[in-house]
């Protein structure tokens, strides 16, 4: 097993407190909300494993952080909490995507005829999963107008359209920041022109 | 590579910036030295950002010199040198500009682009030989590029497609014979290049549209959103038009760039290639979805 301190990126004899705090900020990082419908996912469960495993080593009985670990993907959790039953017709495509087969589960969902709300709504985790994130959140709008009380479609596309969201927060406390300053922006061009003049 | 991927430079210690231009002069120095002066010409900041990931997975120390070269005669520079990284990072910058250069000869029978070809096709025979299933992936996917171009497809996703592949096999990198790889990275690797990829391709069809109707060549983003040219539409009310839906989809590239480099084992260079990712990257964004609007305009001073 890997140094503990160096798995939770302290140094050697590390306070109680900065163990925690440590602790807690990987678990940030490696949170699997933050990795749902990602094919990094099984990576990220592991680093989180890893982690755990340091903070427990480290305070001997400390309460680690447990993920959804029964959930190896994440979506079509919340399927149950809406009452709503997905159709028996896309259970075969469902598992598909379950399993990570995506080109299957594209070949499948273009097969079917049947294109009625869970139909745009599948398409769109399938965009999701290729990266293709305009194309997942048209066909997770469409999902939602066609059948806009189901909780699934609805917060699916809630995520969808925030991503971004957390980059940008994640951004915000870096640097000096504020570039609404005039007198910083023009000390900025200065400095550009300065990156030229160090070329010659 | 179109040199979008720059750090924000007032937001670098000094360190880090001397290790940056470390980094681009040793590029340089890599192809002067393997491939003689010609070549250099081209280079791009977009590869110190695939050096600087790459060299960042493993710890052992750079080697660093402060000297002269022929292109910066005068003042002296750190130089990054013997790192197989860079190296890599040099030999892919030059597979990539060779088919640009193509490219352009095809496209507008660029006289310049033409001789470029011509002397060049030495070289790439050399690297083609060094990198042969990458280098035919690469001819693959940017056959597929010329196809979309051709039947103008209107979706933005599979425009960027082989762009994104093409960027997700370069990042993706397994080490040289010579030892040290990145076994067990490739994946994350991989994800950060299509994510990468599918930003530059979409912030640069932003960047042209002006360019794109004017000579009416391929912009898939003119043709997902229609530039209504019937209702006297203008560039500006076009660009307000889809800005938002452009930031959504360059934000959402970023994330989940940033994502994968979360879970890569990174030794050193982190502060470097974050800065690149969460300031120079967002702040590209921000400049060129802003271009053209009042806001932009009132700015120069």
């Amino acid at each position: 097993m890997e140094n503990p301190y160096e798995v939770l990126g302290i140094k050697q004899g590390a306070s109680e407190a900065e163990i925690k705090a440590a602790y807690r900020e990987q678990v940030k990082k490696y949170h699997p909300d933050k990795y749902q419908n990602n094919p990094l996912y099984d990576l990220a469960e592991e680093k989180l494993r890893e982690v755990n495993e340091a903070y427990e080593t480290l305070t001997k009985n400390g309460k680690s952080y447990r993920g959804k670990t029964s959930n190896t993907n994440g979506y079509g959790n919340q399927s149950g909490a809406s009452g709503q039953s997905p159709s028996p017709e896309f259970y075969e495509i469902r598992s598909t995507i379950e399993k990570g087969n995506i080109e299957g589960a594209e070949m499948l969902l273009n097969k079917s005829s049947n294109k009625n709300a869970e139909w745009y709504f599948l398409r769109g985790v399938l965009s999701q999963r290729k990266g293709w994130y305009d194309d997942a959140l048209v066909n997770l709008q469409k999902a939602n107008a066609m059948d806009p009380a189901n909780y699934e479609y609805r917060s699916a596309l809630n995520v969808m359209a925030g991503n971004g969201g957390g980059f940008r927060s994640a951004a915000n406390g870096r640097g000096y920041g504020s570039n609404n300053d005039d007198l910083c922006r023009m000390f900025q061009c200065f400095i550009c022109t300065d990156l030229l003049c160090n070329c010659f | 590579m179109l040199g979008y991927i720059v750090p924000d430079k007032p937001e670098l210690k000094i360190r880090e910036y001397e290790l940056y231009s470390g980094y681009y002069c040793g590029i340089c120095k890599s192809i002067g030295k393997r491939y003689g002066q010609f070549p250099r010409m081209t280079l791009s900041y977009d590869s110190v950002f695939l050096a600087l990931i790459l060299a960042g997975l493993h710890k052992d120390q750079e080697k660093i010199n402060i000297e002269r070269c022929s292109i910066h005669p005068i003042k002296k520079r750190p130089i990054l040198y013997e790192n197989e990284a860079v190296d890599y990072a040099a030999d892919m910058h030059l597979i990539l500009s060779f088919y640009k250069l193509k490219d352009d000869y095809k496209d507008d029978n660029n006289l310049l682009a033409g001789t470029a070809v011509f002397f060049a096709s030495n070289l790439f025979r050399k690297l083609s030989d060094r990198y042969p299933e990458q280098s035919s992936y690469i001819e693959i996917k940017l056959k597929e590029l010329s196809e979309i171009e051709c039947e103008k497809t209107a979706s933005l996703d599979q425009a960027a497609e082989p762009f994104a592949r093409i960027m997700e096999s370069v990042f993706s990198w397994t080490g040289s014979p010579k030892g040290i790889g990145q076994i067990g990275s490739e994946k994350i690797l991989g994800r950060i290049g299509y994510h990468i990829g599918k930003w530059i391709y979409i912030i640069d069809a932003f960047d042209d549209i002006e360019k794109n109707l004017m000579d009416k060549t391929f912009n898939p983003i003119i043709i997902q959103f229609g530039f209504d040219a019937r209702n006297k539409e203008t560039i500006l009310d076009f660009r307000n038009r889809i800005k938002d839906r452009i930031e959504f989809n360059l934000l959402s590239y970023l994330e989940e760039l940033s994502k994968a480099y979360d879970l890569l084992p990174i030794k050193k260079n982190q502060a470097l290639i974050e800065n690149i990712i969460y300031l120079g990257l967002l702040k590209k964004t921000e400049e060129v979805l802003a271009k053209g609007s009042k806001k932009q305009n009132g700015e120069s001073i």
